[in-house]
C-alpha cells in the first residue's frame, strides 16, 4: 500500500517517523522523505511485502551498521504495519548522479581522475561488503551514484545485501549477473566479483563487456536471446580468440574510442576476466584488492599533458608516451619512485599514493621559472626532503619541493593509507 | 486496405554532372505489415557511394522492422498513447528509459549493424569504378582505399514510418520530413525535430554516434494517420516554409481522392523532377502511406483547412495593403533623400502585396470550388 | 487538377548578406567615406550574382553601430532593391549590443524564413576599433545562435587601432579576420569579401568537407595578396626568468 503525505510509520525502535513527500518509485518501493525526531530521512516503503526471511535480514543490517561511509545503509527498520514494512536511511545528496546517466553519456565525469577515483572507491565498498561477509545480490546500474566532480560514490539499495551463499530472492538484471546465475546459481562473492569487473568496464568504457555485434545483430531482444548473450553464449567483445563480438560503429562508440585510450594494463586485466577461463571458473576471478592494485597503477600513468593541458594516459608498458588528445610525445623523465610505483611528473598532474582518492601532492611550476617542476605537498603533515649534498628540508602542507634529480622523501605520516612511505625523485 | 506508394527522382543540379539520384524510397503494403522509408544520400565529394548507402539503409531497416514485428517487439506499443522521443544526445535530458525506449534502441543498433555490414561488403567486392576515379578528388579515394568501416562514403540519412493492425510507429535519423494527416490535428510533424540538422548540415548513419540521434514516436491506442507523407529534404527545401509543403502534401491527397492511386503516380512522376528544377534543385524522394476509406471521408476537412490559411493570408495582405496605402497618402512633402526611398520603397510593395492578394483570391476561389465538388460526392 | 497548380507555392531560395558597420567617432572622414562608396558600388555586382544564380537569391541587411545600433532598413531586401543611404560615424563602439540586435534578427521571427530552403547566411562585420560596451555577454548570445553558427563570418579590420582579438572571437578564426591599412585597400577587399562570400554563400553544393567559410577565407586571402594594405601580421613573444639560485639551494 502507498503512504500518503503526513502518514505516520512506527520504528522498532519505538519512535516514528512522518512521510512529508514522495522521492521516487522503483519496481520493489517507493522512496518518501520523511521527518525522524526533527531530522530529514529517506524512507524505502515496499509496493507489497517481500516476507519474513527479507525482514529478517534487513533487522540484521540494521544492527551490524554499515561496511563504509560509501553505503547508503538501513538504519533503522519499521514495524510490520499497513499489509508491508520499510526502512529508514540517510539521504542522497543531489549532486550524485545514478551510474546509469555515465553510461548513456546524458552525465561525464570531470576528468579521468574523477573517473579513477569512483573505480577506486567501489571497489572499496566490495572489498569492505566481502569482508563483512556479504554479498550483493542484485546489483545492477541503478545502485551507484557518482559525483561526476570528483568521482565520491555512493551505494544504496543496501537492503538486497545478504550473508554469502544466501538467496533474497530478488533476481538482478541479466547484464549484470554471473553467466552462472543467468543459468540459475545462487550469488555469491565470486559472482559478485564478476559482476564488479563488470560495472568497472562499463565505468571505464561505458559499454557492456558482452554487447558487440552478436548482441546488436539481433533487432529484437527476447528472453531467450538474452540469456544466450549474457550467459550460456557469453563473449567478451574484445577476446582476442573470437572477433566475432567486436563493438559496432555507430552504436559502440564509447568503447570504441576510450579501449585504445587506457594503459594495457587495464586492456590486458579485462582481457584476462572476462575469458573464457574465468567466466566458467569463478573462484579464479580477480578480487577486490588486486583490482585496486591496478587501478593506482593507472592512476599512476595518468598525466596532464604538457603540450595541450588535456588529461592524457601514457603506457610505459606498451612503450607509448604520445597525448591521447594532441598526440605530442611527452617527456616522463620526471618520475617519483615509491616501491615498484613509478609516477610521472607532468605540471598539473595530482599524485595519489594511497587509494583514499584525496590527491596527496600536486605537480606545478616555479612561480618565475616555467621550465622547472615543483611538487606542492597537499597533505596536512610536513614531508623531509634529503638533497644529494646531504641537507634536509622540510615541506611543510601546501609549501613545496623542486623536482630535481636524488630527491628522497619521507612522507612521515602524511600519507594516511601508507604510513611512512619513501620516495625518490628522478629526473 | 491500406496503401503505399514511394517514388524518387534525380535532382535539377545532378543532371549536368550526371550523378546518379543518391535518394532511395520504398513503400510496402500489407494487411499486417505497411513500410515507408526514405533515405537520403548525403551526395557530396567524400560521400560518392551514398546512392548505395541509402538503398542498403531502407534494406536493413526493412529486414530489422520485420524481424522485430515479427518476434513481438512491437507488443510493448500496444495500448499505449502517442509518445513521441527525441535524440539521446549528452545535452538531451530524459527520464529512466522505458522498455519501450530499451527495445527501440535494440532495434536502431541492428539497423545500424547491418548497414554497416552490407556497406562494407559492397566496398571489399567493388573496386573503384572508372566514373569514381574521374570524378571524386584523389585524397576520398585515397581514405576509401585505406579505410576498414567505409561508412563516410556512404553516408545517409533514414526516414521510416511503419504500420501494423495493432500500432504504428516511425523513427528518423537526419533531414527530411515526416508529416501525418488527420482529423485533428489537420496535420503534425509527429518525429520530433533534431536541431542539429539545420540549413545543410545532418546528421547521419555514418556518424561515430549515430545511435544516440534518432527520434521517434509510436501509438498503440487504436488511432492511426489517415495519410502519412515522408520527403526528403530536397522536398522541404523547395517550399520553404512548412505549411507550403503541407499545402502540396493536401494537393496530392486530393489527386488520389479524385483520380486515383495510379493517376496521382502518373502526377508525382512528371513533376517532382519539374518541381526539383524550379525548387531545390535537389533529388527529391517521397513515400507515403493511406488509408483510402478515410481519405476520402476527410479529404473535405484538408480542404477546408486550406480554404481557412487562405482566407487568413487574404486579410493579413489586405491589412498591409491599408497600412501600405496611409503611408504613401500620409506623406505629402518629400523632407529628404531617406524619405524618398522610403516612399519608392512602399510603392514598390504596395503593387507586389495586390499581386499577391489577387492571387490568394483565385486561389480561395480554387479552392471553394474543389469543396463544394467533393460535397457533392457525398 | 495538376500538382503544381495556383494553391501551390514554390518560393525562390534565399541567401541574406549582413553587413554589420562600426560607425563610431573613429571611423569619421575618410574611413566611413570609403564604406559608404564601397558598399554603394557592390551592390549592382550581387545583383548579377543573384540574378545569374538559379540556386537562390540574394538579400541584403545592414546594421550599423555606434552609440547604439540601427538597421538601415527594417527587413532584408533583394540587391536589386536595395539603396545604400550613407551612413555617419559619430558616437561609441556598442559592439555587444549590435550583437543582441543581429542574434535577435537571425531568427524566423526576425529576419530568416524557415531554415527550409534556405542558404546559411554571410555576415561581414567591420570595425577600426576595440568595443567599448559589455561585447562578450552579447557574443555569447550571438554564438549561440544557430544561423550564426552556420554562417559565413568575416571581419574587415580597419587600421591598427581595429581589435583583431574581438574579430577573431567573433569570426572564429584568426584567418577570418582581415586587416586593411589604407583606404584603398577597405575599398578593394569590402568588394572581394562581399562578391566572395555571395558567390559561395548562394551556391548549394556541398563540395568536400571543406566549409563555406573557409572557402570564403581561402578566395578571400588569396585576393588580399594582391592588394596593398591588406596583408596579414603576426606576432610572437616568449620570457624566461632564472630560477638558478633556487634550484643550487635544493643540490
Amino acid at each position: 500500500m502507498e503512504l500518503k503525505v503526513n502518514d505516520k510509520v512506527n520504528l522498532t525502535i519505538g519512535t516514528t517517523a512522518t512521510v512529508k513527500k514522495v522521492l521516487g518509485s522503483g519496481g520493489q518501493g517507493t522512496v518518501y522523505l520523511v521527518d525522524l525526531a526533527g531530522q530529514e530521512m529517506a524512507l524505502k516503503w515496499y509496493h507489497t511485502s517481500p516476507g519474513d526471511a527479507f525482514y529478517k535480514n534487513l533487522e540484521h543490517n540494521v544492527n551490524a551498521k554499515a561496511p563504509s561511509d560509501a553505503f547508503i545503509w538501513p538504519e533503522y527498520l519499521t514495524v510490520k504495519e499497513k499489509g508491508s514494512y520499510g526502512y529508514i536511511m540517510r539521504l542522497r545528496p543531489n549532486d550524485y548522479f545514478e551510474f546509469g546517466n555515465y553510461l548513456l553519456a546524458k552525465k561525464s565525469f570531470k576528468s579521468f581522475d574523477a573517473m579513477l577515483a569512483a573505480a577506486m572507491k567501489i571497489c572499496d565498498g566490495f572489498m569492505k561488503l566481502h569482508l563483512h561477509g556479504y554479498s550483493y545480490q542484485d546489483l545492477n546500474d541503478g545502485n551507484f551514484f557518482i559525483r561526476p566532480t570528483d568521482g565520491d560514490v555512493l551505494i544504496c539499495d543496501n537492503d538486497n545485501v545478504m550473508p554469502q551463499g544466501e538467496k533474497s530472492g530478488i533476481m538482478g538484471k541479466a547484464r549484470y549477473m554471473a553467466p552462472e546465475i543467468v543459468a540459475g546459481g545462487k550469488p555469491d562473492k565470486y559472482s559478485d566479483r564478476f559482476s564488479l569487473s563488470v560495472i568497472l568496464f562499463m565505468l571505464f568504457y561505458a559499454n557492456h563487456p558482452f554487447e558487440g555485434a552478436k548482441v546488436v545483430a539481433c533487432p529484437c531482444m527476447t528472453e531467450k536471446y538474452e540469456k544466450s548473450f549474457y550467459g550460456s553464449d557469453a563473449l567478451f567483445i574484445f577476446n582476442p580468440n573470437d572477433k566475432s563480438n567486436l563493438p559496432v560503429r555507430g552504436v559502440h562508440q564509447n568503447v570504441i574510442r576510450r579501449w585504445p585510450v587506457f594503459p594495457s594494463l587495464l586492456k590486458d586485466t579485462f582481457i584476462e576476466e572476462f575469458s573464457e577461463d574465468k567466466l566458467k571458473n569463478p573462484q579464479k576471478r580477480i578480487i577486490e584488492q588486486a583490482w585496486q592494485k591496478i587501478i593506482t597503477q593507472v592512476r599512476d600513468e595518468l598525466v596532464v599533458c604538457p603540450h595541450c593541458h588535456e588529461e592524457t594516459f601514457l603506457d610505459l608498458k606498451a612503450g607509448s608516451h604520445k597525448c591521447i588528445n594532441c598526440g605530442k610525445d611527452i617527456d616522463v623523465s620526471r618520475q617519483l619512485k615509491i616501491n615498484n610505483r613509478n609516477l610521472i611528473l607532468t605540471p598539473g598532474t595530482k599524485l595519489y599514493i594511497d587509494n583514499d582518492n584525496i590527491p596527496d601532492g600536486e605537480v606545478g611550476v616555479f612561480p618565475n621559472d616555467d621550465k622547472l617542476c615543483i611538487v606542492r605537498n597537499l597533505t596536512n603533515s610536513s614531508w623531509h626532503v634529503d638533497t644529494p649534498s646531504g641537507k634536509v628540508k622540510v615541506v611543510e602542507p601546501n609549501d613545496f619541493m623542486p623536482v630535481l634529480n636524488g630527491l628522497k622523501i619521507s612522507f612521515g605520516s602524511s600519507i594516511k593509507g601508507a604510513p611512512g612511505a619513501k620516495g625518490e625523485i628522478l629526473a | 486496405m491500406i496503401k503505399a506508394y514511394s517514388f524518387s527522382c534525380q535532382g535539377e543540379s545532378h543532371k549536368a554532372t550526371d550523378k546518379v539520384c543518391q535518394d532511395y524510397s520504398m513503400a510496402v503494403a500489407d494487411d499486417s505489415l505497411s513500410v515507408a522509408i526514405v533515405c537520403d544520400g548525403h551526395g557530396g565529394e567524400p560521400y560518392f557511394r551514398s546512392d548505395v548507402g541509402a538503398e542498403y539503409a531502407a534494406e536493413a531497416a526493412l529486414h530489422s522492422i520485420t524481424f522485430f514485428v515479427e518476434n513481438g517487439g512491437g507488443d510493448l506499443f500496444k495500448g499505449q498513447p502517442f509518445t513521441a522521443v527525441g535524440t539521446t544526445k549528452a545535452e538531451a535530458v530524459k527520464d529512466k528509459p522505458t522498455n519501450v525506449d530499451k527495445a527501440m534502441r535494440q532495434l536502431f543498433s541492428s539497423i545500424i549493424y547491418q548497414w554497416n555490414e552490407k556497406i562494407k561488403k559492397h566496398a571489399q567486392e567493388n573496386e573503384l569504378t572508372e566514373w569514381e576515379k574521374a570524378n571524386v578528388p584523389q585524397k576520398y579515394l585515397d581514405r576509401f582505399l585505406a579505410s576498414e568501416t567505409f561508412e563516410k562514403h556512404y553516408g545517409c540519412t533514414l526516414m521510416v514510418y511503419v504500420q501494423t493492425k495493432d500500432y504504428w510507429f516511425a523513427f528518423h535519423i537526419g533531414d527530411g520530413k515526416c508529416y501525418s494527416f488527420q482529423e485533428d490535428p489537420i496535420w503534425d510533424e509527429p518525429i520530433p525535430w533534431d536541431d542539429d540538422c539545420f540549413l545543410n548540415k545532418t546528421t547521419s548513419l555514418c556518424d561515430s554516434q549515430a545511435i544516440n540521434e534518432f527520434r521517434y514516436c509510436y501509438e498503440g491506442d487504436g488511432k492511426f494517420p489517415t495519410a502519412i507523407f515522408l520527403g526528403s529534404d530536397g522536398m522541404d527545401d523547395s517550399f520553404g516554409a512548412e505549411t507550403n509543403l503541407v499545402n502540396f502534401y493536401i494537393q496530392v491527397m486530393k489527386l488520389l481522392v479524385d483520380e486515383g492511386l495510379d493517376k496521382t503516380i502518373l502526377s508525382i512522376e512528371s513533376d517532382l523532377p519539374q518541381l526539383s528544377k524550379i525548387g531545390s534543385k535537389d533529388d527529391m524522394s517521397i513515400a507515403f502511406i493511406y488509408n483510402p476509406e478515410e481519405l476520402k471521408e476527410h479529404i473535405t476537412d484538408f480542404i477546408q483547412y486550406q480554404i481557412n490559411t487562405t482566407q487568413d493570408s487574404v486579410q493579413q495582405l489586405n491589412t498591409r495593403i491599408k497600412e501600405l496605402e496611409n503611408k504613401i497618402s500620409g506623406t505629402k512633402f518629400i523632407r529628404d533623400e531617406k524619405e524618398r526611398i522610403e516612399l519608392d520603397y512602399a510603392k514598390k510593395d504596395l503593387s507586389r502585396a495586390k499581386e499577391d492578394y489577387f492571387k490568394q483570391l483565385n486561389k480561395y476561389d480554387v479552392l471553394m470550388q474543389q469543396l463544394s465538388k467533393e460535397y457533392s460526392k457525398k | 487538377m495538376g500538382l503544381l497548380d495556383e494553391t501551390v507555392s514554390v518560393p525562390r531560395r534565399t541567401m541574406t548578406l549582413f553587413f554589420l558597420i562600426d560607425t563610431s567617432g573613429s571611423m569619421e572622414g575618410n574611413k566611413i567615406g570609403a564604406v559608404n562608396d564601397a558598399v554603394a558600388n557592390v551592390l549592382p555586382m550581387l545583383d548579377d550574382i543573384s540574378e545569374s544564380n538559379p540556386d537562390a537569391e540574394i538579400k541584403v541587411a545592414a546594421l550599423e553601430f555606434s552609440s547604439g545600433c540601427t538597421w538601415l532598413y527594417d527587413e532584408p531586401k533583394l540587391a536589386k532593391d536595395f539603396i545604400w543611404q550613407d551612413v555617419v560615424a559619430g558616437g561609441l563602439t556598442s559592439l555587444g549590443q549590435a550583437c543582441q540586435e543581429l542574434s535577435a534578427k537571425l531568427s524566423r521571427s526576425g529576419f530568416m524564413q524557415a531554415a527550409s530552403g534556405s542558404f546559411a547566411p554571410a555576415i561581414i562585420l567591420l570595425s577600426d576599433g576595440g568595443p567599448t560596451d559589455d561585447y562578450q555577454s552579447g557574443l555569447r548570445k550571438l554564438k549561440d545562435n544557430n544561423w550564426f553558427k552556420a554562417a559565413i563570418k568575416i571581419a574587415i579590420a580597419i587600421g591598427d587601432d581595429a581589435d583583431k582579438d574581438v574579430l577573431k572571437d567573433f569570426t572564429g578564426s584568426s584567418e577570418a579576420v582581415i586587416p586593411v591599412h589604407n583606404i584603398e585597400a577597405l575599398k578593394q577587399i569590402i568588394r572581394v569579401v562581399a562578391v566572395t562570400s555571395s558567390q559561395i554563400g548562394s551556391k548549394s553544393s556541398t563540395a568536400g568537407d571543406t566549409t563555406k567559410q573557409e572557402q570564403v577565407i581561402k578566395d578571400v586571402q588569396d585576393a588580399a595578396k594582391d592588394i596593398d594594405g591588406a596583408e596579414p601580421a603576426d606576432s610572437t613573444s616568449v620570457n624566461n626568468v632564472d630560477s638558478s639560485q633556487y634550484i643550487d639551494d635544493w643540490g
